[in-house]
Formats: C-alpha cells, sequence, structure tokens
C-alpha cells in the first residue's frame, strides 16, 4: 500500500519533469520565428512587385505594430531603411536560424528574436520581433516549475518515510498478535517509543487492553485454582463420609448429615455463580429507583432477632427518602452480608451502629461494629474470593460473603471502604448520587 | 394432584417424576417442548414444570402460547439461569414461580405444593380466619389467638405466621419465606429465618417445637392434624 502510493506519487513527479524538459527546448519561440518568416516573404512579395517601395511599407508596420522591428541594408551594412540602428554589438543565437538582439525598448534593452534574409540584390532585410514579455514568463514558469518538482520530490521523501514507519508499527502490532495467538503468553506488550503520533496512542490503547485482559484471565485463573483447593476440602470430607457408611445400617440421620453437606458444597457453586453473574454484568440494576433506607431498614430488621441472641443491639438511623438507583434484591445482599459479618465479629453485649445519609454528592451508608476490625494489610484481601481472616475460620461462612458484596458495589458503581472505627470495623459504601430517571 | 414435567434432561426428569410420585402425585413427561405443549394443552394438569431451555420449542414461549390460548395452569419454571434479570423475564412470560438449578428436590415439592394450593384458592373466596388446633388467626383484626390467650405479634411475625398457616399441611421452605414475607430474594448466609421462628415459636408458646415443627434441611412446616 505505502509503496504502491509513493509510486503514484513519483510517476506524478515524473510527468511534472517531463513538461519541464519540454519547455526548456524552446518550443514557444516556434510561432514567433513563424510570424517573421511571414513578415519577410511579405516583403520579398512587395519587393518583387513594387521595386523601391519597400521602405514606405516598413515604416508603416513599425507604427502599427511595437512588438515588431526591421533594418533594410544594402550590400556592405548601410542602412536604407528601418529602425534597428545601429547594428548591436553583441549578438546571439538562439536556435538554428534566429538570433537574439538586445535592442532599446520602452523598459530599456528588451529581448528581440531576429531573422536576416538576403534577397537576390544582396540587399539584407533584418526583421525583429519583441519577445521579452515572453522570455519573463517562460522564465517565472520555469522558477515555478522546478519549485514545484522540488516539493513533489520532498512529499515522495516523507511519504516514503511515513509510509515505512506505518507499516514497520502495523506489523509490529501484528506481529505480537500473532504472537499472543500462538503462545497465548498475555505478558507480552507493545514497545512504546514515541507519544506524538497516533499509532503510538493505538500502541498505547492496545498494551491497556492487554493489561485489563491479563487481569481478568489471571483472576479467573486465581479463582478456579481457589475453587479446585477450597471445594476439594468439604467434598473430600465428604468423600470419607460416604466411606465410612459402607457395609453401615442405612439411617435417615447419617443421610441428612450427607445431604446436609453435599448442599453447602452446592451452595458455594451458587454463591460462585451469583458473584460470576453479577461481576459479568449483565443485569441492569441501575435504571429503578430504590429506596435505600427502606432495604437498610429492613435488613436490620430481619437481622434483629440474630442480633439479639448475642444481646448485641442494632442501632439504625436513616434520614427520609434517601434514594439511589439500584437492584432492590442484590442491595439487601449486600447489606445482609455486611451486617451478617457484623453481627459475627461484635463482641457479645456491644453495640451496631448502621446508617444511611444523603446529601448534594453523596449517598452514604455505613455498618459500624466494635469488634477486633481489619488489620490494615487485610483489607484488600478481604473481598477475594475464599478468602477469610484468621479469626473467622472457626465460623461459619465460606470466605465469599465480601466477593459478593465487592461484586454488587461494584455493579451499583458504589465504593467501598473498611475503615478503622477504634476499636472496630466500619464498612462505608458510597453510592452514586440519586438523578432524575435517565434513559441511555 | 396431576403434574406435566417438560424436561430434556432424562436423568432430572425421572429424578422429578420419582420424587413427585413417591409424594403421591400422578406425572406425565415430556422430552421437548412440542410435546410438552401438545399434552399441556389437551390433558388437564394441577402443575406444569417446564425446563427453560428445551429443544424444538424453549419454555418460555411454551408459557407465553399457553396464556395466549387462556390455559391458567399454574407454571413452575426449571432453569440454569438463575439471574435476577433471567428470573423477571420467566415470571413476566407466565411462570408463577422460579427454581435455579441445581435445586434440592425437597425446594420443588414445596413449591409445586404451594403453587397448587394457591392456584386453587384463588377461585374459591379467600379466607380471613386461619386456624391450626387451638391457634386462630383473623387477618381483618390482625388478631391472633391461643386457646383464650391473645398473642400479641409485631407486623412481620404476623406475616411469617400467615404465610404457614396459609400453607398449612405443606413444607415452607427458607427462601419461600423470604420471598414472600420479606419480599427479597436473596442468599441468607446464617440462620436468620431460623431465629425468627424460634421467637415466633416463644411467642405462641411453642415451647417443644409441635406446632410450628422443622424439617431438616428443608423447612418448616405446620401440620394439617392441629
Amino acid at each position: 500500500m505505502a509503496f504502491l502510493f509513493t509510486i503514484i506519487l513519483a510517476a506524478s513527479a515524473g510527468m511534472l519533469g517531463y513538461f519541464l524538459v519540454d519547455l526548456s527546448r524552446q518550443d514557444f519561440l516556434h510561432e514567433t520565428e513563424a510570424a517573421i518568416d511571414t513578415e519577410i516573404r511579405m516583403l520579398a512579395s512587395l519587393k518583387s512587385t513594387q521595386n523601391g517601395n519597400l521602405a514606405a511599407y516598413i515604416e508603416q508596420r513599425t507604427q502599427d505594430d511595437d512588438a515588431i522591428r526591421f533594418r533594410y541594408e544594402d550590400e556592405q551594412g548601410k542602412k536604407i531603411a528601418g529602425t534597428i540602428d545601429p547594428m548591436p554589438e553583441t549578438v546571439q543565437k538562439i536556435t538554428e536560424g534566429v538570433l537574439r538582439f538586445d535592442l532599446a525598448g520602452v523598459k530599456g534593452n528588451e529581448v528581440f528574436a531576429v531573422k536576416i534574409h538576403t534577397f537576390e540584390d544582396s540587399n539584407r532585410i533584418i526583421v525583429a520581433r519583441n519577445i521579452h514579455d515572453l522570455l519573463s514568463r517562460y522564465q517565472t514558469m520555469k522558477i515555478m516549475s522546478w519549485l514545484i518538482m522540488g516539493l513533489m520530490a520532498c512529499i515522495v521523501l516523507v511519504s516514503f518515510v511515513i509510509s515505512v514507519f506505518v507499516v514497520s508499527r502495523i506489523n509490529r502490532i501484528a506481529r505480537l498478535a500473532q504472537s499472543i495467538v500462538e503462545t497465548g503468553d498475555l505478558s507480552q506488550r507493545l514497545k512504546i517509543d514515541t507519544r506524538w503520533d497516533d499509532l503510538s496512542t493505538l500502541a498505547i490503547i492496545l498494551n491497556g487492553f492487554l493489561d485489563k485482559i491479563e487481569t481478568l484471565m489471571n483472576s479467573a485463573r486465581e479463582v478456579s485454582n481457589h475453587i479446585a483447593h477450597d471445594l476439594r476440602t468439604p467434598l473430600s470430607g465428604l468423600r470419607s463420609d460416604i466411606e465410612a457408611l459402607k457395609g453401615q445400617p442405612f439411617s435417615d440421620h447419617k443421610l441428612d448429615q450427607l445431604l446436609a453437606e453435599a448442599d453447602r458444597i452446592l451452595a458455594v457453586f451458587q454463591a460462585l455463580l451469583r458473584i460470576s453473574n453479577i461481576e459479568k454484568g449483565n443485569t441492569h440494576p441501575l435504571v429503578k429507583e430504590v429506596d435505600l433506607g427502606k432495604i437498610i431498614h429492613d435488613v436490620t430488621e430481619l437481622y434483629e432477632p440474630l442480633a439479639e441472641e448475642r444481646q448485641i443491639s442494632l442501632h439504625l438511623t436513616t434520614e427520609p427518602d434517601v434514594k439511589i438507583r439500584g437492584d432492590h434484591d442484590l442491595l439487601f445482599q449486600l447489606f445482609a452480608n455486611v451486617l451478617d459479618n457484623a453481627i459475627k465479629f461484635a463482641p457479645p453485649a456491644s453495640q451496631i451502629k448502621i446508617a444511611a445519609t444523603a446529601d448534594k454528592d453523596h449517598v452514604t451508608a455505613y455498618i459500624e461494629d466494635a469488634g477486633v476490625g481489619i488489620a490494615d494489610d487485610e483489607k484488600e484481601k478481604v473481598f477475594k474470593h475464599f478468602y477469610r481472616v484468621e479469626a473467622s475460620r472457626s465460623k461459619v461462612g465460606n470466605g465469599l460473603g465480601l466477593s459478593l458484596v465487592r461484586a454488587i458495589a461494584e455493579q451499583h458503581r458504589a465504593q467501598i471502604t473498611l475503615e478503622d472505627s477504634k476499636p472496630g470495623l466500619r464498612v462505608r459504601i458510597l453510592f452514586q448520587p440519586y438523578q432524575k430517571f435517565r434513559i441511555a | 394432584m396431576k403434574f406435566l414435567v417438560i424436561e430434556d434432561d432424562s436423568k432430572i426428569r425421572s429424578y422429578i417424576e420419582k420424587g413427585l410420585k413417591e409424594a403421591g402425585h400422578t406425572v406425565d413427561l415430556a422430552e421437548d417442548g412440542e410435546t410438552g405443549l401438545h399434552l399441556a394443552s389437551h390433558e388437564k394438569y394441577d402443575i406444569l414444570i417446564i425446563d427453560r431451555m428445551l429443544p424444538k420449542l424453549d419454555g418460555l414461549s411454551l408459557i407465553k402460547t399457553l396464556r395466549g390460548s387462556g390455559n391458567l395452569t399454574g407454571v413452575l419454571i426449571l432453569s440454569a439461569l438463575g439471574d435476577i434479570d433471567d428470573r423477571v423475564t420467566g415470571l413476566r412470560a407466565g411462570g408463577d414461580d422460579y427454581l435455579t438449578k441445581p435445586f434440592a428436590f425437597i425446594e420443588l415439592l414445596a413449591r409445586v405444593e404451594a403453587l397448587g394450593k394457591r392456584t386453587k384458592q384463588a377461585h374459591s373466596l379467600q379466607s380471613t380466619l386461619l386456624r391450626a388446633g387451638d391457634l386462630e388467626m383473623d387477618l381483618l383484626k390482625r388478631r391472633v389467638r391461643r386457646g383464650d390467650r391473645v398473642i400479641d405479634l409485631q407486623a412481620r411475625e404476623f406475616s411469617l405466621l400467615e404465610y404457614l398457616l396459609k400453607f398449612k399441611g405443606q413444607l415452607v421452605t427458607r427462601t419461600m419465606l423470604l420471598e414472600g414475607v420479606w419480599n427479597y430474594h436473596f442468599d441468607p448466609q446464617t440462620s436468620v429465618i431460623d431465629v425468627h421462628i424460634s421467637r415466633l415459636r416463644k411467642k405462641l408458646g411453642d415451647t417443644d417445637n409441635s406446632l410450628i415443627k422443622t424439617v431438616r434441611g428443608a423447612g418448616y412446616i405446620i401440620e394439617d392434624i392441629f
């Protein structure tokens, strides 16, 4: 492609060059020469018919036409008629049979094309025609043409350089893509050496794209690793329990236990599936208006008895009319998981604060407990699939609760932060401010 | 009750058939959408259990066709697609309940039996007075009595008891309670529902769990014999 372009450009430059060569042959002078010849023929015929009357004719012609001058002289070069006097000192040859005279004109010395004709009686007639303007026009044209030629050459050169550059970059992108397809190695990146051109921008975007794919791939790999590891334990537990039943009489109680174990494993799969569905983002929760205050109220009410069993009191403060856009069930799940954790980790007879507030810029909800809190270096890890803090290993759970919370929060474009409430943990969730309904 | 199970997976089909027959129901089977539609429109069933992804005619189109022809038989949709969106489209298409695979058979049974009762109740007048043994619940006056004793219940406890009594003699699962009483479809991490039930039992003076019985690994039941 790039070469084709260069070739077309070069061809047009060549055509221009040919035109220039053609021009320099001074073909344009032919017309002038023809005009002079006509003049000479006229004079010759006049001389043969009306002898001696040439001088009057020459006078007449000189007056009629500014551009033409004559000199009629005898054998010795003595002027008989005409205005060319004296003969110019320097005479140059333009082409075969045509001479160049520099004669005084309106603008000083002007250039004339000249032809000399010798009659049968050895008298000579010199006919000169002004070509000064023609010549200067020809000069400008010549200069212009050379300029255009130069420009064309520049364009050809630049376009060649650019096309080589572009092609090499595109090839580089293609090679990288090819190599990723062949090896599956997503850690490869394009080299970025400049930043000013569009292709570098493309390369930067492509690198970002690869980064995203790599993180996604890695997290998928990580999750499947976790699934393999974390589900092996309960599955092997189930297996050994079934093995222990060999040869034993069947009892409903034992079967129930096995079923409960299997259900727990299934529940983990279910939870994983839900998280991945939410992360996939194929549901669009942000179109419905929901009352966050009511959801938090309902969650608190649902968990009240559970908290009461551990003498934990729940303190709920919500402003009226805290509205956001979201999914009613998923938000309920989010707060249920967070509150469930809070109740699990709060010391007995403590207090859990739950609040939802709305101002112009944010809708904030938080749940604060007086438990042990989460160490700073674990704050990111707790959101990972199957991660469980040391304190929770003895408690019921599958390590997916907060992963689900995060997935839901991200789907709602909410920001979730774990803060130290000294002592205890404050989970703060910052929602997008409520906006009037907008159809995307 | 008479069931029609439209499901292309033969394992699940026979699993449901076996379970429903053991529970004393009659079961017809269909393995693709067209056969299913033919059977459903020519025979009289109490409940249809329909898989969403079926060969020849998919579950949702089948339900839409049935509803379009004025067939109001209760439909439970069975599907591996468990998203909120999927549920909503399923229910909008005319399904009465939605169950995600994999499921425990007991959950399926509880749901279809409740569904059967609901459709039956829709035809007769809804009673405003619910009874179980010496327990009496007046839905209009919002009053609960056990024997001579008037029991004071909070709004949520009231709806919880109402739900259990409406499906008297039937198993009610925890997710059914969450959907029916709390109106949220979600997945509780711990036994929150159990705590609500034990609180309700305490208020009702049901010390030996004889009124509201726990079905291990499944849910609760208020027996019909009361």
